[in-house]
């Protein structure tokens, strides 16, 4: 089975041109400077652009190689035959285009930094517009973002400090570039988080991947769609969740029965759980409840050879209850990564897993999901990929068993529970 | 005579390598600004435990942002800060950023490591060019810049 993860750790499908389009960057570099070797600067426009460029300070030419990159990867986007008709194929390439005459004009020798500005702060928000208008923010332009904020720092910085206006003005100076670049990089954060968030369905489903059970998936049937490049809409995991795709969106009578049974059967197997202790002494470390989706995992079973034993879950997942702790359901996990868990039920029991995990070693904990700008907190290492699992909800009256529980349905049967 | 001749002569490109090196580390330390940020709010959704790294982010942000500051400041190994604009940085605080890059650099190795081993492929773009491409070209430039 095909699993699925959210497009902002992977590539876009049609970003793979513009991908290329930068790689070869080098190349057409090298192309150019070997046939402007020959030519004479006083006659060639070519040549004295790459003579400028030669001369021109290293920070300068790395000036020049991120504003071609940014052009390059916006010809290669406008190049992609599912932005014909949009309206952004236009936008691409007047950004392209806005980005060469600056990088032109600064090998010339002309004014060149207005227009460079202009143009990388133009891409930057219309990324962050384009996001959170509904694109699923993915690798490329993200890293696209970062080379163009550090172009757009190098081009403040190049305008340097005024001879004799002393010490002060230049740390004014430097503290204004510093937080103008903090800013950027922390609103393309947030865009791309937001973004993400938004093309699979919202702040809830990001939210429920991060906590591994409510809000973030759905095994209820339907159509699990999204395949890495979406424009608008949801249908694409929340980062860290990783979703197989059913091979059929209508269960089968048999399906239907057999989810049934192991629904059935899980509730009575782990009734005797409902009592933590119970839990604990069977080897789950239950661990005070707090939350609304406290896991206790039991490392022996984990590592039994057993799978979907309903009398033996991997996990348990208690909430805390107004008057004590309330068993709601098991976590089933698959012993070994990558190894697909039998979906009994066909489209009523997909298995997922979480991907791009950060976890700490001190004390041995999730700390969270890897951040779009490439990094886990400090003190983590990321987990690129967990085994498969399933939750199977026993709590009586839960509309999805094998899915999400809605958080507001959880929250007012505790407070009935209490009464 | 000569040699001194010939450090005044290469005194701009390492001031121009430096400077280069500085705003890269700046754009650093903006990304982790923003993943002080994200620690602070993991704990939402993953519970306590996931602040652990909410202070040595933070702790590792600031460094960064102090790194990019004080780099070709021209204070030397002693703290002196008697040298104005772009002469070259101390060499304390160039063996620092080298250190702390070759850190980031060896973090992500283990992280490529493991997402080869268990899905066969490699980390993001992002992560390859914040954590790998960028660290060694600051250190390719305070090298050339601090020689």
């Amino acid at each position: 089975m095909t699993a699925i993860g959210s497009p902002l750790y992977d590539l876009a499908d049609g970003h793979i041109g513009a991908l290329l389009a930068v790689l070869a960057l080098p190349l057409l570099g090298w192309v150019v400077a070997t046939t402007t070797a020959r030519l004479d600067p006083e006659t060639s426009r070519l040549a004295r652009m790459v003579d400028g460029y030669r001369r021109a300070p290293v920070a300068r030419q790395a000036i020049v190689w991120l504003l071609l990159a940014s052009a390059a990867v916006h010809a290669g986007l406008a190049a992609d035959p599912g932005h014909a008709g949009s309206g952004l194929r236009g936008a691409f390439l007047i950004q392209a285009g806005l980005c060469a005459v600056a990088a032109t004009r600064l090998t010339l020798g002309r004014s060149w930094r207005g227009l460079a500005l202009v143009a990388l702060l133009g891409s930057i928000v219309a990324y962050w517009a384009a996001v959170l208008g509904g694109e699923a923010p993915d690798q490329l332009g993200i890293a696209t973002k970062l080379a163009e904020i550090l172009a757009v720092a190098l081009v403040v910085r190049s305008t340097g400090t005024v001879p004799g206006r002393g010490r002060i003005r230049a740390a004014l100076g430097g503290l204004a570039t510093a937080t103008l670049i903090i800013a950027l990089v922390v609103l393309t954060d947030v865009a791309a988080w937001a973004g993400a968030a938004q093309a699979a369905g919202g702040a809830d489903a990001l939210a429920g991947a991060a906590s591994h059970d409510i809000g973030g998936h759905a095994n209820d049937g339907g159509e699990a769609d999204g395949h890495g490049h979406s424009h608008g809409g949801a249908g694409v995991p929340a980062p860290g969740m990783l979703m197989a795709i059913p091979p059929d969106t209508t269960p089968t009578d048999a399906q239907r029965a057999a989810a049934a049974e192991l629904h059935a059967a899980v509730t009575v197997g782990i009734a005797r759980f409902a009592d933590p202790a119970v839990a604990a002494a069977a080897g789950y470390h239950v661990g005070a409840i707090t939350g609304r989706d406290h896991h206790a995992g039991n490392e022996a079973f984990e590592h039994d050879g057993r799978t979907l034993d309903p009398k033996r879950p991997e996990t348990l997942v208690y909430a805390e209850g107004p008057t004590g702790p309330v068993l709601l359901g098991a976590m089933f996990l698959m012993e070994r990564i990558g190894e697909p868990g039998p979906t009994i039920g066909g489209p009523l029991t997909v298995w997922h897993g979480h991907e791009q995990v950060c976890v700490s070693i001190v004390p041995p904990s999730i700390t969270g999901i890897l951040s779009p700008l490439g990094g886990c907190p400090l003190g983590s290492f990321l987990v690129p990929l967990t085994a498969e699992m399933i939750h199977v909800w026993t709590v009586p009256g839960v509309e999805q068993p094998f899915g999400d529980i809605d958080p507001v349905w959880l929250d007012a049967y505790l407070a009935g529970a209490a009464e | 005579m000569l040699e001194r001749m010939d450090t005044t002569a290469s005194a701009p490109i390492r001031a121009h390598a430096i400077d280069l090196a500085r705003t890269i580390i700046l754009v650093q330390g903006a990304i982790l600004v923003a993943a002080t940020i994200e620690s602070f709010l993991f704990p939402a959704a993953f519970g306590p435990a996931a602040g652990i790294g909410v202070a040595l982010t933070a702790g590792a942000a600031i460094l960064t942002l102090v790194t990019a500051a004080r780099l070709g400041a021209g204070r030397d190994a002693a703290g002196l800060s008697g040298l104005v604009g772009h002469a070259g940085p101390g060499r304390r605080i160039r063996r620092w950023t080298i250190l702390a890059e070759g850190a980031v650099i060896a973090t992500f190795l283990v992280d490529l490591g493991l997402a080869i081993v268990v899905t066969g492929a490699p980390i993001g773009l992002v992560a390859l060019m914040t954590r790998l491409v960028a660290p060694l070209v600051v250190i390719a430039l305070v090298r050339g810049g601090g020689a």
